[in-house]
């Protein structure tokens, strides 16, 4: 008999936010080892009818994840941030080991789909994130094959680069809308990478002279079919302007603009104690005084009016385990928080809402921030220029 | 309206000419050019209100293509 029972998801690719469950039947007692690479990470006993969840023990040996950068076309994640390869081992005195393999991946699909997904023995990478005939890539703007970007809010889009011919780099192919002009961005097979947007209209703009905002991603495997559109929003005009960044529920930045105008509050953090007598030798008595204190801020900022898929993907960077707030010249690791929200189900008025957003550290020491031109006086072919001939 | 239309970003079809034409009031480099028409701004409002627009549409976005 089969020491393993059960698993599911059932295919090689699993979301770490998602469980990962391996139903063991040990009628004696099992020691199972979970590992990633060459490295065992984890180690466990058990014996009878028991379950694990690989899921906890997989997600603490991800790494911080970096949005690639780069000119290229095609930017790859770095090895360890997303994408990590495991093994499931168990063995008991009396049976021959056991293995289990597959590819963890950070993130999560909402639980709904997971579920539905697993009852019919399929699971998200195979609906989406491996099917090129569709919106292959990890955003979670939409589900369906249009994905539609402000200009003020291109990052590179998250995908898996397929495999077309075994031993040969893979490829997908992408069309402008204004003269149907091709670039192919090629990579090697399999690696989770980024497709660079700005760089694609880019290109085209300088090979052809287009500026295209519109751009339909072929098919990799009938190269005549349309698998999903990207479609590049004009954003308003706006005084004040910042943005947010933010690990989306596929574990991949995103961003989202925010042209409403934001407001800082400063609020002495709650210390006790922090004030304290320094005796004072020429009057002989005692002087208040006080250590550097602590200054919490918060920023609030108003989203402007924002369609109703737009407020829902708002939703996934509130619940965000790491958003970063983008101002002029600086970013900030924040938490986001909405007090109250109430917004009409079925929208029929664009609207707003407000978000206080707390830096993750308070600070005592106020000084200019450092920025990229340094403290020189900017020169001639800087970016800077001042109006007097250098 | 019963549909909300997205309208998509300015694009042109010969920026050559559309780089000229800013030339002739601006001073940059064709970077700068692109950077100016890749980012909102009155100024590139402006700009791109005296030029000859082709509207279309496809599916739910506006496409709006501007040339000399």
């Amino acid at each position: 008999m089969s020491l393993i029972t059960g698993f599911y998801p059932q295919n090689g690719n699993v979301f770490t936010r998602n469980p990962i469950i391996v139903k063991v039947n040990a009628p004696t007692l099992a020691t199972y080892t979970v590992s990633v690479g060459e490295t065992v990470i984890f180690t466990g006993n058990g014996v009878g009818a028991f379950t694990v969840n690989l899921a906890d023990i997989l997600e603490s040996v991800f790494t911080e994840t970096e949005t690639p950068a780069g000119n290229g076309y095609f930017l790859p994640y770095q090895a360890g941030s997303n994408k990590l390869s495991y093994k499931f081992m168990i063995s008991t005195d009396n049976a021959p080991a056991e293995t289990l393999m597959g590819t963890a991946w950070k993130g999560g699909i909402n639980k709904k789909d997971f579920r539905t997904l697993c009852q019919e023995n399929s699971d998200v990478f195979t609906k989406k994130m491996l099917d090129y005939s569709g919106n292959f890539f990890f955003t979670s703007r939409t589900y369906g094959w249009t994905i539609t970007i402000k200009e003020t809010e291109i990052e590179p889009l998250a995908f898996i680069m397929p495999e077309i011919v075994a031993g040969e780099d893979g490829h997908i192919v992408i069309v402008e809308a204004v003269t149907h002009n091709t670039l192919t961005v090629e990579g090697t097979p399999d690696t989770f990478g980024a497709l660079n947007i700005e760089a694609v209209r880019k290109y085209f703009f300088t090979e052809y002279g287009v500026l295209a905002n519109m751009f339909d991603v072929m098919d990799p495997y009938y190269p005549s079919r349309v698998a999903c559109r990207i479609s590049i929003e004009k954003a308003q005009e706006s005084v004040e302007r910042c943005a947010v960044r933010f690990l989306n529920s596929f574990g991949v930045y995103e961003r989202i603009d925010l042209v409403g105008s934001a407001t800082i509050q400063t609020a002495e953090a709650q210390e006790e104690n922090t004030i304290f007598q320094a005796y004072d030798e020429f009057t002989d008595s005692f002087v208040k005084s006080r250590n550097r204190t602590e200054i919490g801020l918060s920023y609030k900022v108003k989203t402007g009016v924002k369609r109703g898929d737009e407020l829902a993907f708002i939703q996934d960077m509130l619940a965000s385990d790491s958003v970063y707030l983008v101002l002029p010249g600086q970013e900030i690791k924040v938490i986001p928080m909405v007090e109250q929200n109430n917004r009409a189900y079925i929208q029929t008025t664009p609207e707003s809402m407000e978000i206080t957003f707390q830096p993750i550290e308070n600070e005592s020491n106020f000084t200019a921030v450092r920025t990229k031109y340094g403290a020189r006086r900017p020169r001639i072919f800087t970016s800077v220029f001042s109006e007097q001939f250098n | 309206m019963n549909r909300n239309n997205i309208t998509i970003a300015p694009q042109c079809n010969n920026t050559d000419d559309l780089y000229e034409l800013w030339m002739q009031e601006n001073f940059g480099t064709e970077a700068q050019f692109y950077e100016f028409m890749t980012t909102p701004s009155l100024e590139r409002t402006a700009f791109l209100s005296g030029l000859a627009t082709e509207i279309s549409v496809k599916d739910n976005y506006v496409m709006e293509v501007f040339s000399v």
